[in-house]
This record gives structure tokens, sequence and C-alpha cells, in this order.
């Protein structure tokens, strides 16, 4: 099977020839590679070329499945609003928001001044997408190429507003907080359009890093929500394509498993990729076989991955994927956000081993060969 | 009637209200001791704000909310309790930025509300803590480099 036809696989509930590996984002390619982000970034440009030639290394170099098109961080279209980065010297997670766009409330109206946002006006973007077009070419059609972003509270986080003050404002001004999350969720639109047009062909794949982490199941129905049913929804209209989530956050407590359960079957999220807190045994027994959707797993806890040794990550993956059971339809093997990026690639290579390994269908069969 | 005032900003504190402070200087004017409001409006109020975090109806804006009303009724308390130190031996977790700032406020209000010393408090650093802080050099210190365990 190409990893194309295994995630389609996959999504349709049939067997794969093994389990699929979902790649780290973010910086894990780029210090693979032995660069630093200042090396690929600056406040204004991304380096499209080195971007892409790090992603496509990475990709074969530890086995993952599919690449990631580019180098997504939470800078995109912030500098062009007036906002600064804060790109790390050393093995920061991402570039982040140093000045943020918006530092009071009354900064709003002369910021939406300059909205919409045209992805193109921001060199970060375009860099972005030209290692999209790059390792779209590279790997043909026998790889997905998934297009990726943030929506809703966290998009409006990220482009404008930093955390402390949006949640604040969460609370004593909702009404700001519902217009700041509808203007980012249209920039998160045109930017995923772009990297579809740029040549991902495959799935959307929408981060979501306050969950029930930052917010309550409450506030998640009204900043979260919605939004996320906009992004789906657009990107089936528009290329015919389903949307997978990874979102932060407990939601083993009846108000955030409601809250989950309305983000699939209301908002039409086709696959979900958890966070640390949802081990194997939850992920199968709640969402797989509840609703029937793909999800990923994780290793227990991120030290395995971190720490090493392979011995010990290859047990860990074994145990993972036992516990999932047969036929083990739907799953694919996925990373924590707490697998920090600058985790050797030897870990990283001895984790997606494992998982093709111990993941061989029919589940089980290693034991055989 | 100061029943009735210790209540309403009890209520008043757990939702984050922004008249608490004004409920707090009202209460004061009318002989409610500072002791009284400490025990019988912030305590509880903290105390409802664990159980809605329990209860999956509050999170982070929630508790900001209410810390923020805490402290602006521990402002108009603060010159009753002029000379009372924290505690030595609770264990102070250093950095910047807003949430090591309401970490401190809620650290600051255990210690002088209800007493926590450094062996109620018990942090845990495990190996991805470890790695975040050589990797990403997170301004913090671990516990057992703290002057106060």
């Amino acid at each position: 099977m190409t990893p194309k036809e295994r995630l389609a696989a996959v999504d349709e509930f049939r067997e794969p020839d093994v389990m699929p590996v979902f790649p780290r984002i973010m910086a894990q390619a780029v210090y693979g590679k032995g660069w630093m982000l200042k090396d690929i970034s600056t406040q204004t440009e991304i380096n499209g070329e080195k971007v892409a030639e790090a992603f496509l290394e990475s990709m074969r170099t530890i086995g993952y499945d599919w690449p990631f098109g580019g180098y997504m961080d939470h800078g995109f279209g912030v500098p062009p609003l007036g906002g600064t980065l804060k790109i790390p010297d050393k093995f920061g997670i991402s570039v982040s928001i140093d000045e943020p766009v918006i530092k009071d409330r009354s900064d709003w109206p002369s910021v939406q001044k300059k909205l919409p946002l045209d992805p193109m006006k921001d060199g970060r973007c375009r860099g972005t997408l030209e290692s999209i077009k790059i390792i779209s070419k590279d790997i043909g059609d026998t790889h997905p190429l998934f297009a990726a972003y943030y929506t809703g509270i966290t998009a409006a986080n990220i482009l404008f507003r930093k955390v402390e003050a949006l949640t604040l404002d969460a609370s004593e001004d909702p009404e700001f907080v519902d217009e700041l999350c509808k203007a980012a969720t249209v920039w998160c639109n045109d930017w995923i359009r772009a990297q579809y047009e740029a040549g991902c062909n495959s799935f959307c794949y929408l981060g979501d890093h306050f969950g029930t982490d930052l917010i309550s199941p409450k506030m998640g129905e009204r900043f979260i929500l919605p939004y996320i049913a906009d992004t789906v929804a657009m990107v089936k209209k528009e290329f015919g394509q389903k949307t997978y989530l990874h979102i932060h956050g407990n939601f083993k407590g009846p108000k955030a498993y409601n809250l989950l359960e309305r983000l699939v079957k209301e908002a039409g999220v086709a696959g979900l990729h958890m966070d640390e807190k949802h081990d194997p045994k939850w992920i199968r027994e709640n969402i797989v076989e509840k609703w029937h959707i793909p999800a990923g797993i994780i290793v227990h806890g991120a030290d395995p991955i971190v720490s090493g040794p392979p011995e010990k990550i290859d047990s860990h993956v074994k145990e993972a994927i036992e516990a999932i059971g047969q036929p083990g339809l739907g799953y694919f093997m996925a990373p924590s956000c707490q697998v920090l990026p600058d985790t050797p690639n030897a870990h990283f290579k001895a984790w997606v081993d494992a998982t093709h390994k111990y993941g061989k269908y029919p589940l089980g069969s290693w034991k055989q060969a | 009637m100061s029943n009735e005032k210790v209540e309403a900003l009890a209520k008043a504190v757990a939702l984050g209200k922004a008249d608490a402070q004004k409920l707090a200087q009202e209460a004061l004017s009318s002989k409610v001791a500072p002791e009284e409001i400490l025990k019988k409006a912030l305590i509880p109020a903290m105390k409802k704000v664990g159980e809605g975090m329990q209860e999956e109806e509050y999170a982070f804006p929630e508790i900001q909310s209410a810390v923020k009303a805490l402290q602006s009724v521990l402002d108009v308390l603060r010159p009753a309790f002029k000379g009372a130190s924290p505690s030595a031996a609770i264990p102070k977790w250093e950095g910047s930025g807003e949430l090591y700032e309401l970490g401190g406020h809620l650290v600051n209000f255990l210690d002088k509300g209800v007493g926590f010393k450094g062996y109620d408090l018990v942090l845990f650093f495990d190996e991805s803590i470890r790695g975040l802080l050589e990797q990403v050099d997170i301004p913090c210190h671990k516990q057992s480099e703290s002057t106060h365990k």
C-alpha cells in the first residue's frame, strides 16, 4: 500500500497493511536537520526551500507515512497586522508571539481596518506555500499532504491576543471574543484555501490548544464548536475533503465528552487526535467504537519517546497497540504534544518502526513473523 | 445584615464580579471583622471555584475573574493584616507572566487565608518537565533548588 492508500484504509475502517504514523509537527523536522528556527524563519520570511528539504528528509529518514507541507507555527498573519514574533534561539516548540496584535481591547477597531488579511501579503505564508509546492511535487500522489491550521478561539489567540488576556476577555467581555473568533476563522479559512491551492491533496488537520485545558465545555460550545463547524463545512464544500481535529484537554467528564460528541456529530469532525490524557483503551471505547470515526493513539506519556532508549519505546508502542485489541480498525499512531521537538531522530524512528512492526495487520500477526 | 453582606461578597468573588471590592468596603464599614470576611466570604468563594472546576463549569477564564475579584478584596483587607508576613515554609515557583502571577496570588491566599504550609504543597517533576527545562529554558526553578522547602 502507498501511504495515501494506508490512510484511506484507516479512514474507511478497512485493514491497512500497517498502522500509519502521523509526524511530529512544528519544529521537529527543522531541529532534526540540525537547524534552529532562526535558520528558516525571520519576522517576515520563511525559507520554503529549506523547510521542504527538512520535512522531506524527516519523512524519509524517520519513516513517517506522510510529511507536513510546511513548518506550521503561531506566527502566520501576525507581522502584517503589527505584532512581532519571538524566534527562539534554543529548542522552542515553535515561533511564538512577542508583541501581540491586540494589547488592549481598544486596539480592536484599528486592527479591524486591516482585515480581511490576504495570506499572500505575509512573506512567511508565501514561504510556506512554496514549501508545500516543492513537497507536493516531490511526493506526487503516493502520500497524503494535509492542509493545517487553527480556528475559533485558538486562532484568535494566535492571531490577535495573548492567552491570559483572551481568557479574561472570555469571562468579562465574551461578545468581544466572539468578534475575534469570527475574524480569526475567516483568516484561518483563507489560509487553508491557499494551502490546498498550493498542492495539499488530503484531509484538513485542525488544531485546538484551548479545548478543555483552558476553557470550560460551555465556553467551548461558544468559542470552539461553531468555528470548527464553519471550517469543516468550507473544506468539504470547496475541496471535497474531510477534517480531522487535534484537541487538547481532558474530555472524560460528562460535559466535556458532550462537547466532543457535538464536534463530531454536529460540526462534522471526521477523525480525532486527542492528547496524552486519553489512553488507547479510552480512545477505543469512547471514540472509535462509539462514534465509528478514526482516531489517533499515542504511547502513554511523553517520557519514553523523549528519553528513550529505543528498546523502551518499542515496548511502549507494543503495549499501546495491544490495548486497542482486534480487529483494531480505524487507528493511526500519533505524537503527543509533550514530545519535545528536539527529541533525537533515533527516538522518533524507533517509535515509527515499532508502530509498523506491531501495527502490521491483521493486528497480532507480527507474532508469527 | 452582616451575614447577607458576607454572603453577597462570597458570591461576587466566586463569580468574579467587578463590585466585589465595593461589597468588601461596605462590609468593613458595617463593622464586619476582616477575619470574618476572609473566613466566611473569601475561603468559601474559593471553595466554590474549586467545585465549579470539578463540575466542569469553571476553567481558566472563570478562575482568572474570581482571582481578580479576590485580589481586589485582599487589597482593602491588607491594612488589617499589616505585619503578618507570608509563611517561609511555602516553596515559591518563580517565573514571569500573568500565569505565574495568578499562581502567586493563589499561593499567597492559601498561605494567609488557610494557613497552608510547605508540606501541604507537593510539586512533581517528571521526565518531560526536566526535558522542558533543558530544551526550552523556561524561567523556573526546581523545588529542590528553592530556598524554601
